[in-house]
Formats: structure tokens, sequence, C-alpha cells
């Protein structure tokens, strides 16, 4: 990690990568392993806290007629369980908290990775690929334990001649493989990418000002775009990990019918 | 005496007519809201809008080309074969991307209704 140059002389592009920087805070060493408490998981701490602040508090007034913070509760309760109820169906709902969580943590990540000098945990692959591949063994393991043998038939669509069989089967691995990966890269992909276009626009900006003259006049469009690009900012960062979770749900789905 | 018993009488009996009516009235109401609201829950869970279609369809291709090549790079790498297996497998690679897509477009328009109707 290169050391600290985000503040860069005046006029000059502030660093657009700078922001992705991990920073170790509390150095751990377990067994060779570095598992060093950093910013991001700073900020993955914070949104795991203020997930359980939300549903724990949230919901202990247990009111009929809810307030605010129990209202967001239960809506997002209602958003997810019917999610699950439509893709994987009834039988699903017992994967809701494992949905849940999911949806609730890649949204909080990605909401207060919008917070002015907060870190966007759902920005580095790490995070993102770790997610996708727990998702991605879930079904394995479910889909064995479910149907045996029989989840293997996801792989060998019925009705089709023993001959396409040589083309089909790899293709569907294939197929099942890049799974994790679209799962990981397209949230980790749409955090960094937004980022970065903001962080570039905001530098404009201080540009522009920093020249002074009739070019300062100019860094209002800039600004515009980033404005703009933050209010669509918070859209993506609704939308992916509302993306992750109904694919989380699609791919259960599988594994509990696999015959399509 | 009299009079005021007939007329609490019949107060009772045009209170209770009033009554059935505000409730018709309330039910007719409430069964219009509630297809309202119920229309209104079902849409965006069938469909995800083009946004998303958009960002999942490029995705989806892209991973499963790479995925393809990764394992045919590995193969050949193993078997030293190279590059034959490589090509054959970003080939393969390219039609389980083109699978992927179809089937998330599918999803989209019918997948989703019919995962939920009962086949679980």
């Amino acid at each position: 990690m290169a050391s600290d140059q985000a503040h860069s002389p005046d006029g000059a592009m502030p660093d657009p990568i700078h922001q992705f920087e991990i920073k170790r805070i509390l150095e751990l060493d377990l067994f060779g392993i570095d598992a060093s408490f950093t910013n991001s998981s700073l900020w993955m701490v914070v949104s795991v806290v203020l997930i359980s602040l939300l549903t724990i508090w949230g919901m202990g007034g247990r009111a009929l007629v809810p307030n605010r913070l129990q209202s967001i509760a239960e809506i997002s309760y209602e958003f997810i369980a019917n999610m699950v109820r439509d893709i994987v169906g009834v039988s699903g709902m017992k994967f809701f908290p494992f949905v849940f969580t999911i949806f609730m943590f890649i949204l909080f990540m990605n909401m207060l990775g919008m917070l002015p000098g907060a870190f966007t945990a759902t920005s580095s692959i790490s995070v993102t690929a770790a997610l996708a591949l727990l998702v991605f063994f879930t079904v394995i393991i479910v889909g064995f334990a479910k149907n045996g043998l029989g989840f293997l038939k996801l792989f060998v669509p019925a009705g089709i001649p023993k001959v396409l069989l040589l083309l089909v089967v790899p293709i569907e691995i294939i197929s099942f493989l890049s799974r994790p990966v679209s799962h990981s890269v397209r949230l980790f992909a749409n955090m960094l990418a937004g980022h970065i276009t903001l962080k570039v626009f905001g530098g404009f900006v201080t540009m522009l000002i920093g020249t002074g003259g009739a070019l300062a006049a100019v860094s209002i469009f800039p600004l515009t775009m980033a404005l703009a690009l933050t209010a669509l900012e918070v859209l993506v960062a609704f939308l992916q990990a509302y993306v992750f979770a109904m694919l989380t749900c699609m791919y259960l789905h599988d594994a509990l019918h696999p015959g399509h | 005496m009299a009079g005021s018993a007939k007329g609490s009488e019949s107060d009772t009996k045009s209170d209770a007519d009033a009554i059935q009516r505000r409730l018709a009235d309330l039910d007719r109401r409430l069964d219009k809201t509630k297809s309202r609201r119920e229309a209104q829950n079902n849409r965006p869970a069938r469909q995800p809008g083009g946004f998303v279609m958009a960002v999942r369809a490029v995705s989806e291709l892209i991973a499963a080309v790479l995925v393809g090549g990764v394992i045919g790079w590995g193969l050949d790498w193993g078997l030293g074969t190279s590059p034959v297996l490589l090509l054959v497998f970003f080939l393969f690679g390219f039609a389980a991307g083109v699978v992927n897509v179809v089937r998330a477009t599918k999803h989209n328009k019918a997948g989703i209704a019919e995962a939920g109707d009962g086949r679980s």
C-alpha cells in the first residue's frame, strides 16, 4: 500500500483510487495469517451494529401502529419475505434469515459508503467474493443434502439427445461455476466504478476552482454532475443489494428444485 | 313518555341503518385500497427494471467467458496441450455466457412468477 498521497499539491487531480486503500487499525497476526482489524472491518462492524439496532431497538416497542424505526424494520422484513416467497417458494422461507442477513449487510455497507469519509466495504472484491462463495457453497450443500445425487440433474437438462449432452454438460457446468464470479464482480465493480466516478467529478470541481478566474465559474457543471451521480449511486447501492439478494434466492430455488 | 320511547326506537333503527350503510361503504373502500395495494406490491417483484437487467446480462456473459477461459488455461497448463483446450473452453465459456443471458432475461419475464406458483 502506498503511503499517504491523497492530498496532492494544489490544482492537481486528487487520486481517485486512494479512497479504497485498506488501512490497518489494529495489527493482528493469527498463525501467519494477516487478520488485522482494518478500516474495511470497522465499517462492516458499523453496519452490523446499525442493522442490529434497527431490528432489535426498532422492533422493541412492538407497537400496533409502528413508529418510524419499526416501520423501516417491518418494510425490510416484508420486502425480503415477499422476495423469498415469490422466487424460492413457501418452502424456501427457512432460508429467509440467510437472505435477509445478506441483503441488509450489503445494503448497509453500500449506503454507509455513500457517507463522506466512510469506507465502502463492498468496493473490495475480497468482501463480495466471500459473500458470493458463501452463497455458492450453501447452494451446493443444500442441493446435495435435499436431492442427493439428483442435484446433478442441474447439469443435465431433460429431453436432450445423448450426443448433445457432450456439448451441453460442459456448458452447464461452466454456467454454474460462473455464478459466484458474476455474483461477486457485479457488486464489487458497481461500487468501485461509482465511487471512482464521483471522486473524479469532485476532483474536477476542486481543480477548476483552484485555477481561479473564469474557469472557476465552469466548476458548476462537474458539481451538478457529481450531485446527479450521488443520487444515482444511492439508487445503485440499493439496487445492487436487491440484485444480490434476488440472485441468492434464484440459486437457492435451483438448489431445492434442480430439475427445472 | 310513550312518545319519547317510540322516538328512541326509531332513532336506534335509523342508527343501525346508518351504521350498516357506513360499514358497506367502508368495505367497498377497503376492497378498493387492498386491490390497489396488492397491484403495487406485485409489480416491483416481477419486473426489476431495465437498468438491473442490463447490468446483470453484461456481467453474466463476461463471467462465463472468463471462467471458461480460466478452466481451459488451467487444463492446458496441467496437460501441456496449450493452446488447444484454452480455445475450446473459451468457446464453451462463450456458449455458457449466452445461455446465462438468455436465462436471465427469461427469468425476468416469466420465471419469477412461474417459480412462485406452487412448484415448491
